[in-house]
């Protein structure tokens, strides 16, 4: 099962499999010290992009979500468009990827790397509990 | 099955269908992983920003209208439908970053776009 740690009031959810892949990267780069930076910006077909970046140093402001060892930082401005979404790692015929399962996505394009959100999300969402709808959809490594 | 066309490919005429060596063997070790399948089916659908997108899957058995192609050892399948807009390709396996997915590198394109999986004939 995956674990959902409440960041800010907004659960995010770090896949087993991706905290797997991001581990391996990290002993390949021989730098314990880096964590795995997932972020929001504009761009893309869709109007907004994710970007993944290795980085040593977490800001005051950001949310951590750890998982076997591994660290997913997300800065408060990212993490508005973030809420409730699974970063996850795919590994099959079609490539490995790293993957987000965005809620706030109401369409996506490109090969999923940008996305349109719908209304904005300002402050708490109400009722977050429910929002993933219960089940999670990471990967089971295998 | 020896009625099947079977086209060996060459050194890349436009008339084949190419693997570079990290796609055969990414194909291979899929193939290995899942156990069973014959070989690699691509095919062409209406997507993504510049119209057509490629699909690729393992295939398990024939299609009655299937051209068959084979690089590297790897058998590749088309049907008739997306043959014409696959013929020439060369498909490679890269990694980008933190990503690693199959590249088309397609004659027939006139342009791509998103992440080089849609592109307009």
């Amino acid at each position: 099962m995956t674990e959902v740690v409440m960041a800010g009031g907004d659960p995010l959810t770090f896949c087993e499999a991706a905290a797997a892949k991001v581990a391996e990267l990290i002993a390949e780069s021989e730098n314990p010290a880096l964590k795995l930076r997932v972020y929001v910006s504009g761009g893309g077909c869709s109007g907004f992009q994710y970007g993944f970046s290795f980085e040593e140093d977490a800001a005051d402001e950001d949310a951590r979500v750890v998982r076997n060892g591994v660290t997913l930082l997300v800065d408060p401005s990212s993490l508005q468009y973030l809420a409730g979404a699974e970063i996850d790692f795919e590994d099959g015929l079609e490539g490995a990827r790293f993957v987000i399962r965005n809620p706030n996505a109401v369409s996506t394009c490109g090969c999923g790397s940008s996305f349109s959100v719908g209304e904005p999300q300002e402050g708490q969402p109400s009722g977050s509990c429910g929002t993933a709808g219960g089940a999670s959809s990471c990967q089971t490594s295998h | 099955m020896s009625d099947e066309p079977l086209i060996h490919a060459p050194a890349a005429p436009a008339s084949a269908i190419v693997l570079t060596e990290a796609a055969a063997r990414h194909v291979n070790k899929t193939l290995q992983k899942r156990g069973r399948g014959i070989g690699l089916r691509l095919a062409v659908k209406a997507a993504g920003c510049s119209g057509m997108s490629y699909a690729v899957a393992i295939a398990d058995d024939v299609g009655e209208l299937d051209t068959q192609f084979e690089s590297r050892g790897v058998r590749v399948l088309v049907d008739p439908k997306s043959l014409v807009y696959v013929m020439g390709v060369e498909i490679d396996f890269v990694r980008e970053g933190l990503n690693e997915s199959f590249k088309f590198r397609n004659p027939n394109a006139k342009g791509t776009c998103g992440c080089g999986e849609s592109f307009a004939a």
